[in-house]
């Protein structure tokens, strides 16, 4: 898996198509370290479950 | 005597409609001033209706007079969030980027709410597309303490209710965003649960967590227009079609015998020492109305803001893609860096996050087998200054965004005051489509207290 560098955020955003300023691109880095690292940490171990993951909607009692 | 009409509940307004004590005229009459005398210390509308609103306003008097009134909701003004698709009116998002769109059809809750006989009085401020900031018509400010935030995203909204420029308006929360200037501006908001009220013609910003729903100035208030807004939409394939009740019967059944959920993780954790005071005071007052406080754990709850920041921001993405690539530089920086953050996560990140999801849902879901309700703080704080929230603004979804992330409903009230006068919510979390409990637990504390009558002393800014 592609590590996540500043390097890779700017050419992702450029094949995007996105034109993020220097100051974007840091402000964008430094939150998504945080959001990847907290993902990461509380990975879920079964990844395979028989209810869809998807389960935010639920039925009325 | 006309500012007197501007705090008065809906229940109550209503009522004097219907005895003809008052003219829907006189209502939006006396609101139109006060909008026009408080709207530009407190940024409240971006757009005010007032020649169509008076029209309607005419017209609903001759209707009503005919013996024609069609419900309790007849000749009560309503305001709109700005990114709430009214037809002929604009609706801009507060974005550069839609500043002269006019949508051609209304959003479904707009419809039901004119079906009901409401009268659209104008569309309130948001921060752009309802995660940016307020920076092309102002930012809204809590009329409790016009030098602090009115929080957001519903900020107009909450503010307007709370300064007697509104009666009810609507909002939309993905993170928090009615909870959050309900409980900063001190009033009742609910978010429904996903899928008790449509979508449909609302911008969307992430579509597995917005929700649409009343911002009022009574529980009770809530309960009356959320039974007009709910139900399922064949245009919203996300809506329920779980039977709506009449939500107002709830009102008067007490609390006693009700089992409260205090939560032993994350939700009482480091609060400010007022803020903490205050909500044990009002779990303490629903003890002495009869319920019983049981704690719980929800241990996930801590870690559980990042997983809805993902979630939020790649949905985000999903539904603003084309529009960044085109006109990136006519977003605000802050709207801009949260949803183009979206980009950079990995479908695995995705699906993690939303197994997380899951996981957390059911941890909830366990809880409330045991009680019937979950009792929080809305918020760990009570106040932001609006420099603070322009330069470095704090993290204010810490409270609300875990039942984004489940759908459950959430209803926030007013418990206190600081020292300072700035509002203190109290959030009160529900089984999926029991909002019913929700108003029930709600309305008994507000009746018991005095919170919801206190008026905010207003001065027009220089």
């Amino acid at each position: 898996m592609t590590a996540f560098t500043k390097e890779w955020l700017k050419a992702e955003a450029a094949a995007q198509g996105l034109a993020l300023t220097d100051a974007d691109a840091e402000a964008i880095f430094q939150r998504l370290t945080l959001v990847k690292a907290a993902l990461a940490a509380q990975r879920v171990e079964a990844t395979e479950t028989l209810e869809p993951p998807y389960q935010f909607v639920m039925p009325a009692e | 005597m006309d500012a007197e009409l501007c705090f008065l509940p809906a229940t109550v307004l209503t009522e004097q409609i219907a005895h003809r004590r008052v003219s829907p005229v006189e209502i939006v009459t006396a609101l139109l001033d006060r909008i026009d005398r408080y709207n530009d210390t407190l940024h409240s509308y971006i757009t005010v209706c007032r020649e169509s609103a008076l029209a309607d306003a005419r017209a609903a008097e001759r209707e009503i007079a005919a013996g024609r009134r069609r419900g309790p909701l007849h000749g009560l003004p309503i305001a709109h969030k700005d990114i709430v698709f009214t037809r002929g009116v604009r609706t801009t998002c507060h974005s550069k980027t839609m500043l002269d769109f006019v949508p051609e059809a209304d959003a479904t809750v707009v419809r039901r709410l004119a079906d009901a006989g409401m009268i659209v009085l104008g569309k309130t401020n948001t921060t752009e597309f309802a995660i940016g900031t307020m920076d092309l018509f102002g930012t809204a400010r809590t009329p409790w303490g016009t030098t602090h935030y009115s929080g957001g995203s519903s900020g107009g909204a909450g503010n307007a209710v709370a300064a007697g420029l509104a009666v009810v308006a609507t909002g939309s929360d993905t993170g928090g965003s009615i909870r959050i200037p309900s409980a900063l501006c001190g009033v009742a908001g609910l978010k429904p649960t996903y899928g008790r009220v449509s979508r449909h013609g609302v911008f969307p910003l992430s579509f597995s967590m917005d929700h649409v729903g009343p911002m009022c100035r009574t529980v009770g208030d809530c309960a009356l227009v959320l039974r007009a807004l709910a139900g399922a939409d064949p245009h919203d394939p996300t809506s329920s079609g779980v039977p709506v009740p009449d939500y107002t019967t709830e009102l008067g059944r007490g609390v006693k015998g009700l089992r409260l959920g205090i939560p032993q993780q994350h939700f009482y954790d480091q609060l400010d020492p007022e803020v903490d005071r205050t909500v044990r005071a009002a779990l303490r007052q629903l003890e002495a109305l009869g319920a019983t406080p049981v704690p719980v754990d929800l241990p996930r709850a801590t870690e559980i803001g990042f997983v809805g920041w993902a979630l939020l921001a790649a949905e985000a993405y999903g539904a603003h893609a084309g529009r960044l690539r085109t006109r990136y530089a006519d977003y605000g920086l802050r709207a801009r860096q949260r949803i183009a953050a979206g980009a950079f996560l990995t479908a695995a990140e995705y699906q993690q996050a939303a197994q997380l999801r899951g996981v957390w849902t059911r941890e909830v879901n366990a809880v409330l087998a045991r009680v019937d309700a979950i009792v929080t703080p809305t918020m760990p704080f009570a106040g932001i200054p609006v420099e603070v929230q322009n330069r470095t603004p704090p993290e204010t979804t810490w409270g609300t965004i875990p039942f984004n992330l489940t759908g459950h409903p959430a209803l926030t009230l007013p418990c206190g005051f600081t020292a300072a006068g700035l509002p203190v919510g109290l959030q009160l979390v529900g089984r999926a489509f029991d909002e019913g409990t929700l108003f029930r637990i709600g309305h008994a504390y507000e009746q018991s207290t005095e919170w919801h009558t206190r008026r905010p002393m207003l001065e027009v800014r220089a």
